[in-house]
């Protein structure tokens, strides 16, 4: 086990340097006009003598390779620079904005299993009855949703029209971070219920439960014991994979309800041009994706008993 | 019985196909069919509900929303087509040479493409889509940045699974130089899994186009997009439901279609995947 997570954590390092070096090079093509943002940002008209010593601040003037050391050292201290915008370090709003997005992602994920969980199963055991048709058909139409839709349909029905819960921000407790969960969950739960449906199907197609049926083991029991037990591994490691995926896909919802997350901060700072705010928040959702997708690796060799033999 | 079904299959899928194909027909020759024309504002009939000379209404600047509707489907629709070609046919090539040749190549730009699945699919989008300063060619650009690698890993499987195969080695042995071997041997037994892949695509893609441009990272407006035209509607949601229920069913009803294409599609031509699913 140690072997292996030593292992994985070597091949991080590649992967690390790509984002870092992929994210500073989008970012050059950038900011080669980043100094014509700052003229339009602050309204005035600089001299060619002000945008050279600007460029030379920025350290636009040195070769390329040593201007990535430079800012991967930044980084690494966690300075990524300030906001054209606001004039504030990058990392430190990053940071304060960070939590009400994991909040939000935390959330749609136990919607989610809640939802999918039980639905996925159920639609297994009565497979092809009126049951398990009518959850493949709630399941099919949320897969062809988009989150926008969704969360606009949401908004009319239940802020506007039946005045439930607040239209946008996250200001009013509890009630203002139901609608993007639901907006965010439906979508995700959709495409999971499926899955665990088909986990399910294919667990209980094997050898074992046969075996165990003609042994005159109750069905129920070759469910609950067995039949679960053995899809649950799947089923965690999928619904882990997702909360990578789902933190960089609230950049819409956020914005939408105004939450203020890492998302919006992004969406904002794009219409702003506000290149160091960008760069880092797509450095950091590529880190946390990174790692999140590692450890939900490491939880499935640490659980699965089969792989686990493997490695011994 | 096992007939009945395979026949049922066939049929759904000559269905489907009639309806995907009368949507891309309709769609290119939106600019022949629309009622009005979806770009000249007349502020005086602005925002009124569907009636019977609007039917699905008008926006803010007057404009007929069902003409903006048809003429949004050849936005959003074959930029999304576009986005799959690209992805599948780049995709595929880098995979299948990858896996052929294996050594060197294969590691680097098998790294390569783990380095682009590592960002989040919307994050990496958003961030190419910002820096080049939107527009739907960049839009389509972005995605295609983060979507090729899925295809490459799929056909670069598929070749190390066919490669070893007996009737390649005869192939060879018949003196058929790689390029053939490849085209004409490789390429046909994996192309199903491939299709499959692509068809499932679309509609995802449609909606992600559509998605940079609600976020005003795709096509810009005035231009007629399913995303941007929902985007300019947010405000009006309480007044005018109408010019935000229009483009967003049209995306939903266009997806529910090519999702339904593509599972068909993979029952047509891989009835074990559909064995397992049902």
């Amino acid at each position: 086990m140690k072997h292996y997570i030593l292992k994985r954590l070597f091949q991080l390092i590649p992967i690390l340097i790509g984002i870092t070096l992929l994210s500073f090079l989008l970012m050059h093509v950038a900011s080669a006009d980043a100094i014509d943002v700052m003229e339009q940002n602050t309204g005035g008209i600089l001299s060619e003598e002000a945008k050279e010593k600007a460029r030379r601040e920025l350290g636009l003037d040195k070769p390329l390779l040593e201007q990535y050391g430079i800012w991967l050292k930044n980084i690494l201290s966690g300075d990524m620079g300030e906001s054209y915008v606001s004039g504030k370090p990058v990392f430190s709003t990053f940071i304060s904005k960070l939590p009400a997005t994991i909040y939000l992602t935390v959330a749609s994920i136990l919607l989610t299993v809640l939802i999918s969980v039980p639905l996925g199963i159920l639609a297994a055991v009565k497979q092809n009855r009126i049951l398990d048709y009518i959850i493949r058909f709630f399941s099919f139409i949320g897969n062809s949703l988009p989150n926008f839709f969704v969360s606009l349909l949401l908004i009319y029905f239940f802020a506007l029209k039946l005045e439930w819960f607040p239209v946008m921000g996250n200001t009013q407790g509890w009630k203002s971070i139901i609608l993007p969960t639901f907006t965010l969950a439906i979508a995700m739960a959709s495409k999971y219920t499926r899955q665990i449906r088909a986990t399910v199907l294919e667990e209980w197609n094997k050898d074992y439960v046969l075996g165990a049926r003609s042994r005159g083991v109750s069905e129920k029991r070759i469910l609950y014991f067995s039949v679960l037990k053995a899809s649950m591994l799947t089923i965690i490691t999928l619904l882990a994979l997702s909360i990578g995926s789902l933190l960089g896909g609230t950049a819409i919802v956020e914005s939408i309800f105004m939450w203020d997350g890492v998302g919006k901060m992004a969406v904002d700072a794009i219409t702003m041009r506000d290149y160091p705010v960008i760069q880092a928040y797509v450095i950091w959702m590529a880190i946390i994706y990174v790692i999140v997708n590692l450890i939900a690796d490491i939880i499935y060799h640490y659980f699965d008993p089969r792989i686990r033999q493997e490695e011994c | 019985m096992q007939k009945q079904v395979r026949d049922y299959t066939k049929l759904k899928l000559i269905v489907l196909s009639i309806f995907v194909l009368g949507l891309l027909v309709v769609a290119g020759l939106a600019s022949y069919l629309v009622p009005y024309d979806p770009y000249v504002q007349d502020l005086s009939n602005a925002l009124q509900p569907p009636d019977r000379i609007h039917i699905l209404g008008t926006d803010r600047y007057g404009r007929d929303m069902l003409s903006r509707v048809i003429m949004g489907a050849q936005t959003t629709i074959y930029s999304a087509l576009l986005l799959v070609v690209v992805i599948t046919v780049i995709g595929s090539m880098v995979g299948m040479v990858c896996g052929y040749y294996g050594g060197i190549l294969d590691s680097v730009i098998m790294r390569i493409s783990d380095i682009f699945l590592a960002f989040p699919g919307m994050v990496f989008a958003i961030a190419v889509a910002g820096v080049t300063g939107g527009g739907i060619m960049n839009a389509i650009i972005a995605l295609a940045c983060i979507s090729w690698p899925k295809f490459a890993r799929l056909s670069r499987s598929q070749v190390i699974m066919t490669k070893n195969m007996d009737y390649i080695a005869a192939a060879k042995l018949a003196g058929s130089n790689t390029g053939i071997i490849i085209v004409r041997h490789i390429l046909p037994n994996i192309a199903g899994p491939i299709l499959i892949t692509a068809v499932l695509d679309i509609g995802t893609m449609i909606m992600e186009i559509a998605g940079l441009s609600f976020l005003g990272l795709g096509a810009a407006p005035p231009v007629a997009e399913w995303g941007s035209m929902m985007s300019n509607g947010r405000s009006m949601i309480q007044t005018a439901p109408w010019v935000i229920l229009a483009p967003g069913a049209a995306i939903f009803i266009t997806v529910v279609l090519f999702n339904l294409l593509g599972d068909t599609v993979r029952d047509v031509l891989d009835p074990k995947q559909k064995k397992v699913n049902e």
